[in-house]
């Protein structure tokens, strides 16, 4: 998390250092990939964010007072629900990296749609 | 006296629910038995009256749920843990709703894979409000018994009896009843498709009005408390005025005047959830847990209540306000 953090700020940087230089929008090759890198940056941060509090906190579930186990529900066969909401929402991330490639589709300029068309001739629908 | 004043919040906070959120479960199952050469229309004005807000009104079913963590921990544990499965049920179709809009509203392209949204958003408006009927139903049967943290009557007994399965289809009646009324107002520009939806509203109020008695005939072996609740001396008060609600909408429907439907439709649904409390008060679960024996120590309950306070003053102007601006964006 704070490595993702501090990349992200660091290019951040970057950019307003070749800004404040050069007052146009920067072009330097390897500041636009670094920007693509960034890309997945944000999501890991978040997740990972998430790991630290979580797992950190283990065994307890209100530090210094309570323990996970002493909190969790007496129903028997967790397993079901556990794995139930484990398959929505693996379905629910594969929907939305479906839906979010087709968003990337229909908007990218229409010169690169064609060549796509032309080199997969994926028929839309 | 705290503690009732917060199961009041509670109450209140649960109305808004059914009032607002309620409307949003309806305009789903509509959308799913659109019918008709106008189906498609009738979605598309379902979907325009849903979206703008409908995320926000969540906000009442999580103020009820952590002030019933809060405020009584101990109904809360119970609760819980004997109504694991349906309370699981609830929120796996809150989930499929929620995305399942989402990605409808969103996608870019109108095909085949859009209409599929429109039906796990259709048939998770009928399944979540199910579960939600029929947990509540399920507190009132008498039939959850805990000793420690362990469910002696199981954890199917409560809410597999007929009284909690009526309440659960209840709660669907009511729900596509108030929905299909609001949305006479909202068509009052298409004559055809507000009168495809005074229908609606009309053929729920009768299916409504069939399941209220069933729900009290089957309180009588099913919830017994509730059923003494429901013959005690306010009870004919009380059923007077949601009866009277009932037969107005009914009346107004039938003779086109929707504003006077849809604010006699209001008051019936906070008539029948009013009811509802006062025929189960004091008690949270039947019979174990009441509001003064499972409620926090008082300094929790005096910190809750000016948080109350101090969220209301954010929260109430700023969704007015949100109204408001909707409601001018529709005029013009």
């Amino acid at each position: 998390m704070v490595g993702a953090g501090s990349a992200m700020l660091a290019v951040a940087f970057w950019v307003a250092w070749i800004w404040w230089r050069t007052r146009r929008l920067p072009n330097n090759k390897w500041l636009l990939r670094a920007l693509v890198c960034c890309a997945p940056l944000g999501f890991i941060a978040v997740e990972t964010g998430w790991f630290v509090t979580e797992l950190g906190r283990q065994p307890w579930i209100i530090y210094g007072f309570m323990r996970t186990k002493e909190a969790v529900t007496p129903m028997p066969g967790l397993v079901v629900p556990f794995t139930t909401f484990a398959i929505v929402y693996l379905l629910l991330a594969v929907i939305v990296i479906f839906l979010l490639r087709r968003q990337f589709m229909e908007t990218q300029p229409r010169w690169i749609k064609k060549q796509t068309i032309k080199q997969e001739p994926v028929g839309h629908a | 006296m705290l503690e009732t004043l917060i199961a009041a919040v509670m109450l209140a906070s649960l109305i808004l629910y059914a009032l607002m959120g309620g409307a949003d479960y309806g305009g789903g199952m509509w959308g799913l038995l659109a019918s008709g050469s106008r189906a498609q229309r009738q979605r598309h004005a379902i979907v325009e009256a849903i979206a703008p807000i409908w995320e926000a009104n969540h906000v009442w079913l999580i103020l009820v749920i952590v002030l019933l963590f809060s405020a009584f921990p101990r109904a809360f544990s119970a609760m819980m843990i004997a109504l694991h499965i349906p309370i699981t049920a609830m929120l796996i179709g809150i989930v499929l709703r929620g995305s399942a809009f989402v990605f409808r509203k969103y996608d870019s392209t109108e095909d085949a894979v859009q209409r599929r949204w429109s039906t796990v958003f259709g048939v998770a408006s009928f399944f979540t409000p199910f579960f939600q009927g029929l947990t509540l139903g399920a507190l009132t049967t008498g039939d959850i018994h805990l000793v420690g943290d362990c469910v002696t009557t199981g954890f199917f007994a409560s809410w597999l009896t007929p009284f909690a399965l009526a309440c659960g289809l209840f709660a669907l009646a009511l729900f596509a009843f108030l929905a299909a009324t609001y949305m006479t107002v909202d068509t009052r520009s298409e004559p055809d498709l507000q009168n495809d939806f005074r229908l609606r509203a009309i053929w729920a109020q009768i299916v409504l009005i069939l399941l209220a008695i069933i729900v009290f005939v089957t309180s009588k072996d099913g919830a017994p408390l509730m059923y003494s609740g429901l013959t005690t001396w306010w009870a004919p008060l009380l059923l007077g005025w949601t009866t009277l609600s009932a037969i107005t909408a009914i009346l107004a429907l039938r003779s086109r005047r929707f504003y006077l439907a849809r604010i006699a439709a209001v008051g019936q649904v906070s008539f029948v959830l009013v009811g509802w409390a006062l025929a189960q008060f004091p008690h949270l679960v039947t019979p174990n847990f009441t509001i003064q024996n499972a409620a926090a120590p008082e300094s929790t309950l005096k910190l809750l209540l000016l948080a109350l306070g101090a969220g209301a003053v954010v929260l109430l102007p700023s969704l007015l306000y949100l109204l408001q601006i909707f409601k001018r964006q529709e005029q013009r």
